[in-house]
């Protein structure tokens, strides 16, 4: 489910845009899935429908979805290179785990290390299993 | 677009409203609040047609010879509405003036109101959703809703809310309400206005209104920053700013925060009573 951060200064539509992009590029929305209508959506989230319209309106500008007139707005990607958007978002995670790391006092190598055990710990996990 | 224009109105000698101004646009979602007793309720029974302003006028944009009052859902703060009638007789009768069919009261029904009782005697939650049952069902193009929301239970709230959202995405009326709880409507309102003992001192869209207020944790904070209220929280101080700007050097993500409206009206309030 979406959901929306009051204490956010990033607007509403945006929040709600950022989190379906996000969930496009990782799969969780095919191509030619529907988006839930704006009543519905406006309602479960309690925000105006205008919100949602503007979400959806940016999202077809931007090649993301297509609407059809009376049957609503669908998943439609092809003219987005989607590995594009995936790697901008990736770059922005690890920027956060950068910048909260670094907060903790710890150095690029030793992030570098912090990371890659993580990483091998993962893998081995993987292979027990 | 509805416009008030240069309006006056006092209770007797108490002065309310004094030469006030104010757009609203077709289809926007409108926040007043401000402290008590500022005249919040006595604008929105202007825009409802309930109070006749001493001076200035209110053009609300409709063709001549339109009562505005037919296009006009209003929920006062009172709940005197129909208190005699059972919901079924007041929504024929409601329909009656405004010529439009009976609210068929589903919104009441889903609050397990029965709708052969006398409506004085319903829960004041109940009453307020059989009182928005049937002025929504009008069809309005303005929607004005006082500060009763908060005596109604979140499950009511919530089935009222739906309503009201599906209303505004059918037919985009404009929407007005005066609010002190801001936690529901957070993201309904689209703009928000704050009135003061000196009039509007606050005008902005709910977008701009967050991407502008910050509070800042700091000791010392340059006199250039505009600071609305001044709070010592578990012995830091918090400046809360508005219009915010990010200047280079002073401040950093640290000992910024970003804030939802609660907080933001609080500190315009705080600013209003003259804390700081």
């Amino acid at each position: 489910m979406y959901s929306i951060d009051s204490r956010s200064a990033i607007p509403v539509y945006e929040q709600l845009k950022r989190q379906i992009v996000l969930r496009i590029v990782s799969d969780r929305l095919d191509e030619g899935e529907k988006l839930p209508s704006i009543r519905e959506l406006a309602a479960a989230l309690k925000i105006n429908p205008n919100t949602v319209v503007k979400t959806y309106r940016q999202l077809e500008t931007d090649g993301f979805v297509a609407s059809r007139k009376g049957l609503g707005v669908f998943i439609s990607t092809e003219a987005r290179e989607l590995q594009g958007d995936r790697n901008e978002i990736f770059k922005e995670l690890t920027d956060d785990y950068i910048s909260k790391a670094g907060g903790l006092g710890l150095k690029a190598d030793e992030i570098m290390k912090g990371l890659s055990d993580r990483l091998k710990g993962e893998i081995e996990y993987d292979k027990n299993e | 677009m509805i416009r008030m224009s240069n309006l006056s109105f006092a209770y007797g000698e108490r002065e309310v409203l004094k030469d006030f101004n104010l757009e609203l646009s077709a289809g926007e979602t409108v926040m007043i609040t401000g402290p008590n007793g500022i005249g919040k309720s006595t604008i929105l029974r202007l825009l409802a047609g309930v109070l006749i302003p001493q001076t200035g006028e209110i053009d609300h944009g409709y063709p001549q010879g339109t009562d505005p009052r037919l296009k006009t859902a209003f929920l006062p703060d009172s709940l005197s509405f129909y208190r005699s009638m059972t919901p079924l007789e007041a929504a024929k009768f409601h329909a009656g003036i405004f010529g439009t069919e009976p609210s068929s009261l589903e919104l009441a029904k889903k609050a397990g109101v029965d709708v052969n009782r006398h409506i004085c005697e319903l829960s004041v939650g109940q009453r307020v959703l059989v009182q928005m049952a049937i002025i929504l069902s009008t069809r309005p193009e303005l929607i004005l809703i006082d500060e009763v929301l908060h005596s109604v239970d979140p499950y009511l709230r919530d089935i009222l809310f739906r309503e009201l959202i599906e209303v505004m995405e059918n037919s985009s009326p404009t929407v007005v309400m005066v609010n002190l709880n801001y936690h529901d409507i957070e993201h309904l309102a689209d703009r928000v206005i704050f009135l003061g003992s000196d009039g509007i001192r606050l005008d902005e869209s709910v977008d701009d209104l967050k991407a502008k207020t910050r509070r800042i944790i700091s000791e010392e904070i340059s006199p250039e920053y505009p600071v609305l209220l001044t709070e010592n929280v578990m012995g830091k101080k918090h400046h809360i700013v508005y219009p915010f700007e990010m200047r280079s050097g002073e401040i950093t993500d640290e000992n910024l925060r970003e804030m939802d409206l609660t907080e933001i009206m609080t500190a315009f309030m705080g600013g209003e009573y003259g804390v700081s």
